[in-house]
């Protein structure tokens, strides 16, 4: 049996790449028009995301303007290894950037899912079904507005000058004004309400689809046997949905790196005081880029990307031991 | 039997707090964007004297008028937000569509790989500055109004969004006949597939619109001068520099210099943030079905 298999293998492999062009050239003709419809879609994101990846070689080079044309400067350019990369690890503001990055993350993992998740079980109790809709939707409309919109409302409440909360309610209650933009320790809180209100009723969709797809008969023989409805919630709701809610939290703990640009960068508005408190890797690597220290910023970039990466694959990974149709590949 | 569980159960004292309670957190998530109208509403020297407040001594439609006086750069700003916008979405909904299609079909062989080649550019990336080298180097696109609209065009979570669609709701059967009837796949495409995905694209289609009607990070990378102007991004320069209006190639144009010094800046900008927030509170009712449908196929994976 085995020598039947050998032989097989030994008389396909030749013929084997071959076959892969036949096919591919077949397909092209019998389904050219496929093809026609991927092209606008492949040819974007070949130069837009595979591209770029070449440009990662930045990363272990050191730029220098020798010429007008970037390609050139790059190729020209010498190699410096990992250099790059010890650059920003010895920088203190990257530590302080990854430690604000991940401890905003977890903050927002626990009470984001907290909230969204008793957003989801009030509106589902609630007994007028046009009311809790009326509700629901309203705690969505925040999600579709732009960060350089609350960063307006922010600031509508916290500026210097002018702003609602120093003016209309901590002077007429005799407290001192507070500089809002130049005291890092408020921030923490000030970015959970923002993040809150921005995203707090989206999340809560989907613990709501799932609570509403719960068998009704769990309910009714609990009911019968008497359970009040808090330890309905309890007993039966909670344990029914704690896979969706575990399954997300682990999801989110594959992006921890990567932190919403617009909320870190426009609602402080870059105000130089409270960065120890608001800068995040993605601000770092966009400061750096903006100060031209490429080298370094492509190296910080690539850095995050990887971390990034090998953190999706491995919660992906957990997921999948948990419930192999809720991993996301 | 759904309805007995969830409603009869609760207490009308305890629907009454969930009822106080959600409002109370509805009214949370709305009166912060409240105090912005009013402010654009606030007569300038009102502000200077009491502050930003939710009960305004004088109301004044100064910032408005100063917005329409000033018709040239503020119809322009506008003017480039909504033709980002429109064209920016039709693009993106066709290109996506288009490639969505094929990759939804059992019978294309590369299937997988060519949802491979999009799926592998959520899991890694280049990074910040490989990008912005080639979308300033090889796409040229620094300065000029593609940069609002190209980056975006392709979104790799909408297609598998689509072609989850197009996969489940769309029979092979239909397809089957119109081959049989002798029409390509490109006739299929545009004049079967196409019609019955309506819901779909006109849910991707809208969240397209809020990326680009919502967007100020293009601007702020990829544009260096002022020709190009969205709202979003004039808006973001406006907050920290409230003189930014005026470099705008003279948001007071045909004002005299005596004018411009009157104009109420503190609620000109917070009237600029009315009309960014405008057409997105105005249109939510009508599109909030599709809005949440959207969010809720998009839960589904593909």
């Amino acid at each position: 049996m085995s020598q039947i298999l050998t032989t097989c293998k030994t008389e396909k492999k030749p013929t084997y790449k071959y076959n892969i062009f036949i096919n591919i050239i077949k397909e092209i003709k019998t389904n050219y028009s496929f093809f026609i419809l991927l092209l606008p879609g492949f040819i974007l994101v070949f130069i837009l995301n595979y591209l770029p990846m070449v440009g990662i070689v930045l990363a272990f080079k050191k730029y220098q303007l020798i010429d007008r044309n970037f390609f050139i400067n790059l190729f020209k350019c010498e190699w410096v290894g990992f250099d790059n990369f010890w650059l920003f690890f010895h920088d203190k503001n990257f530590f302080s950037a990854m430690r604000v990055t991940i401890g905003y993350n977890i903050m927002f993992m626990i009470t984001g899912t907290t909230i969204s998740l008793i957003i989801a079980l009030v509106i589902n109790e609630i007994s007028n079904k046009k009311m809790a809709k009326f509700y629901h939707s309203c705690m969505l409309l925040p999600n579709f507005l732009s960060w350089v919109v609350f960063s307006y409302v922010v600031f509508a409440f916290l500026g210097m000058e002018h702003g609602f909360i120093n003016n209309s309610i901590l002077v007429p209650l005799g407290f001192k004004e507070i500089s809002w933009y130049m005291e890092p320790k408020y921030w923490p809180f000030i970015l959970f309400i923002v993040n809150t209100i921005k995203s707090a009723g989206v999340g809560s969709i989907l613990y709501l689809s799932a609570i509403v797809g719960l068998d009704p008969e769990y309910f009714e023989l609990a009911r019968i046997y008497g359970a009040s409805k808090w330890q309905q919630i309890r007993m039966i709701t909670l344990p029914l949905i704690s896979n969706v809610i575990i399954i997300l939290l682990i999801l989110n703990l594959g992006h921890i790196l990567s932190a919403d640009f617009g909320l870190f960068y426009n609602i402080p508005m870059r105000s130089a005081y409270i960065r120890e408190a608001t800068n995040t890797v993605d601000i770092y690597i966009y400061y750096l880029l903006q100060t031209s220290e490429l080298s370094k910023s492509a190296a910080a970039g690539l850095f995050k990307s990887v971390i990034g990466m090998l953190t999706v694959l491995l919660t992906n990974f957990t997921v999948r031991k948990i419930d192999k149709e809720k991993a996301l590949f | 039997m759904k309805k007995l569980s969830s409603t009869d159960n609760i207490s009308r004292g305890w629907n009454i707090i969930l009822n106080i309670a959600s409002a109370a957190y509805t009214l949370i998530c709305l009166l912060p964007f409240l105090l912005v109208v009013i402010i654009s509403l606030t007569d300038e020297k009102a502000i200077a004297q009491y502050g930003y407040s939710y009960l305004p001594k004088n109301l004044s439609f100064a910032a408005y008028e100063a917005l329409f006086k000033s018709t040239n750069s503020i119809l322009r700003v506008y003017g480039v937000s909504i033709f980002v916008t429109v064209v920016g979405t039709v693009l993106s909904v066709i290109i996506m569509a288009m490639y969505a299609y094929p990759i939804s079909r059992s019978n294309f062989r590369y299937r997988n790989q060519f949802t491979f080649i999009i799926f592998f550019t959520t899991l890694f990336g280049g990074g910040l500055v490989p990008w912005y080298i080639i979308c300033t180097q090889v796409l040229r696109l620094k300065n000029t109004v593609w940069a609002l609209i190209v980056p975006y065009l392709f979104n790799t979570f909408y297609v598998i969004v689509m072609k989850t669609f197009f996969k489940s709701t769309i029979h092979e059967s239909i397809i089957e006949s119109a081959k049989l009837d002798g029409a390509s796949e490109i006739r299929i495409f545009r004049t079967i597939v196409l019609p019955l995905s309506l819901p779909v694209l006109a849910s991707v289609g809208l969240f397209m619109s809020i990326i680009y009607w919502n967007d100020w990070w293009l601007s702020t990378i990829l544009q260096t001068d002022n020709a190009w102007v969205n709202l979003q991004y004039a808006m973001y320069r406006v907050l920290v520099s409230a003189t930014y209006l005026s470099q705008l190639g003279g948001i007071g144009q045909g004002l005299t210099q005596s004018e411009l010094a009157k104009m109420p800046t503190e609620t000109v900008r917070m009237a600029m943030c009315v009309f960014a927030m405008g057409p997105i509170v105005l249109a939510y009712p009508f599109f909030q079905r599709y809005f949440v449908k959207g969010l809720t196929i998009g839960a589904i994976k593909g």
